[in-house]
Parts: C-alpha cells; structure tokens; sequence
C-alpha cells in the first residue's frame, strides 16, 4: 500500500491516478459515516462526493499530525452535523420522537426477510433514533474499528465524553432492541 | 466480593476489553449471576450486529464523479497525461507507417469513411474567400505521407527526449520532489 506522504504529494502535483486512489482507498469509510450520520439517503451521494471535494481543496492543510483517515473523517463528520443541522435543528441535540424513515426494503412482505436481515432492519432504525453524534461513534468505533482518541480528535470532543457516549448509546440501543424485541424475536 | 450486579458501564468496558483491574471480579461474578450473563450476552449480540458493515455501497465509478466534478480543485499536471496522449499518436503514426511501407494510399481507405468531397468544397470555399491559403493547401494536398512522417518524427522526438536525452542531462528528467513508485 502506498504511503501517505508519497500519496499527498502525487496529489498536490496533479497525479490523476493518486486522486483517484485517494477517493477508491477512503469511499468505504466517508460513506459509512454519512450514511449513518445523515438519515436521507437520498443526499448521501451527494454528501459524500462534497466531502471528498473538500478534501482535496483543502489537502495543503493537512500537516501529517494525524492520519489521512482521521483527518478525512474529520472533514466528513463536520459536513454531516452541518447538514443534518441545516435539514433539522433539533436532530444534533436529540431526537426523541421523530419516527425513523422507512428502510429501503419495507415494500417486501414481512415473510420474504431473512432473520438477519430484519434484525439489520430493526437496528436500523434504532440507531436512527440516536443522537448523531451518538451515530458517528458507533460507527467510526465498531466499522471502522477506530480508537478512543482518534474518535475524539475527529468529533472535537474529550476523551471522557466519546467513551460516554458510545457506552449510553450502546445501552440505549440494547435497552430499546431487547425491550421491544425480546430474545426469541431476535 | 462483588455483592451488587455489574452495572452496564462495566459490562461494557469488560466486552471493549478495557475494565482493567475489574475484569476478573466481573467475570467471576458473572459466573455466579444469571442476570449479568444475560446482560452481557446482549451486549455481545448487539456489537456483533454493530460491526456488519450497511448492505449499501457507493456506486463504481464514483471516484471517477469526483475527478469530474466542475468544483474538483486540482489542476492535474500535463505530466501525467501527456504520456497518453502521445501512445496515442505512436499508435496512430506507427499505422500510418505500415500503410505507407505496403505502398498503400491511406486516403483510398480514409474516403471510405469520410466524405471527402465535403473537404474538397471546404477547401473551394477558402479558396475563393482568400488567396492567401492557396499555398498552403497546396503544400498538404496529395502529400498525406509527409504528414504522418511529421507526426512519427515528432513522436520519436518525444520519446528520445523523455526516455533518453533527460536522462543524460545533470538534474534533469525526474520532477522535483520525491520520486514516486507505481502507484496501483
């Protein structure tokens, strides 16, 4: 794999080829983020294609005090809460009542899902409940896998705060899927 | 001894792997409680279904829509696109050369997909508006062989001056900065 440095610099010199493996290497993890930080996933071509632009636009910038992953993830996670604040206010803070969007496949009958998938549904729609901030840290901590302070650097918060709220997440989460699916519905 | 449950912080911590000096009073308290077992046991469900990536995926060639986006702020360096560019003259003069060597006039062939008496009027056209183009046309009319020399010597030109001549030259034929490998 090629490394950061050697990569930042083919693009900063107009290297077609390093622009798109930049885009190839990091699309897995921008959409994630997007897609479930932002409900409408109708935006989140869109959304993903404007992070990336600013990416590029603002590549002098990075200084290799962090890793490309985490600083992209920055730029991705400030374009969502800036989105999501734009499309709803209240969404950042909390999102208590607002029924989640239907999942793309709710026109099959219920009979035809698999188990999985109709748990993946369910999630799904817990964890559109969730705050969004509340949404990134289960994803950057259980897709991508990422650490504590990487997770705090990207979301601008303490340490403390990012634990915390990946733990009340976590036992919101399980709180509503086990209450309202109980064991053997799972 | 743990008298009270494990609360759900801990039993969290314990599944990151990060309670620290509690995970063996946790673990053995969960020996013993049912309802701590229970709890865990949810939890592990719930990071497992957590780690499988949406079914969803960005389309191919979205990368490709970045590149073209009208906003895509970077320039890309002629650099990395002319060597395209000139495989493609290579290819077209090194076939202009074989049908000039087989003693063949590529223009028998190129009539058949070009309207040629559409050139042929283009070219009365100029030819009444300005007298000045006469010498011109001239020159290029019936000598389609000269042209693609032209072209093959400019080609081999190139090819010299990138792959041979910068070489030879003292700090020259590699762009400043860091040399960089093949990417993929």
């Amino acid at each position: 794999m090629i490394n950061e440095t050697t990569l930042v610099g083919r693009i900063q010199k107009g290297d077609p080829r390093a622009c798109r493996h930049f885009v190839e290497q990091y699309q897995r993890l921008v959409f994630h983020m997007v897609s479930r930080t932002v409900p409408e996933k109708n935006d989140w071509e869109d959304i993903c294609q404007d992070v990336f632009l600013k990416a590029f636009q603002h590549l002098d910038h990075f200084r290799f005090e962090s890793r490309l992953s985490t600083w992209l993830a920055r730029i991705a996670y400030n374009t969502c809460i800036n989105y999501v604040k734009k499309k709803r206010p209240l969404l950042h803070d909390d999102n208590p009542g607002r029924p989640p969007e239907p999942a793309d496949n709710t026109s099959i009958r219920p009979d035809h899902h698999t188990e999985q998938q109709d748990m993946a549904r369910r999630l799904r729609e817990e964890i559109l409940r969730l705050p969004a901030p509340y949404r990134t840290i289960l994803t950057l901590y259980h897709l991508e896998e990422m650490q504590y302070h990487e997770i705090a650097e990207i979301m601008n918060l303490p340490l403390g705060t990012v634990k915390n709220y990946l733990y009340r997440a976590r036992e919101k989460l399980k709180q509503q899927l086990f209450m309202k699916y109980p064991e053997e519905a799972l | 001894m743990m008298e009270k449950h494990v609360s759900d912080h801990d039993i969290q911590a314990f599944l990151d792997g990060s309670a620290g000096n509690l995970e063996e009073q946790i673990r053995s308290h969960m020996r013993r409680c049912d309802a701590c077992q229970e709890k865990y046991r949810q939890y592990r469900e719930l990071t497992g279904m957590l780690a499988v990536p949406p079914e969803m995926e960005l389309r191919p060639g979205f990368a490709e829509k970045v590149l073209h986006h009208p906003d895509f702020p970077i320039d890309f360096h002629p650099e990395f696109i002319l060597p395209y560019l000139f495989s493609l003259i290579g290819v077209i003069a090194a076939c202009a050369g074989i049908f000039i060597y087989l003693g063949i006039n590529p223009k028998d062939y190129f009539s058949v997909l070009f309207n040629l008496s559409l050139l042929e009027s283009v070219r009365d056209l100029l030819d009444t508006l300005s007298p000045a183009v006469k010498p011109f046309l001239h020159v290029f009319s019936g000598r389609m062989d000269m042209i693609l020399f032209s072209l093959l010597a400019l080609v081999v030109v190139f090819l010299l001056d990138r792959f041979v001549l910068r070489g030879l030259l003292p700090n020259s034929g590699k762009p400043s900065g860091p040399s960089f490998p093949v990417l993929i």
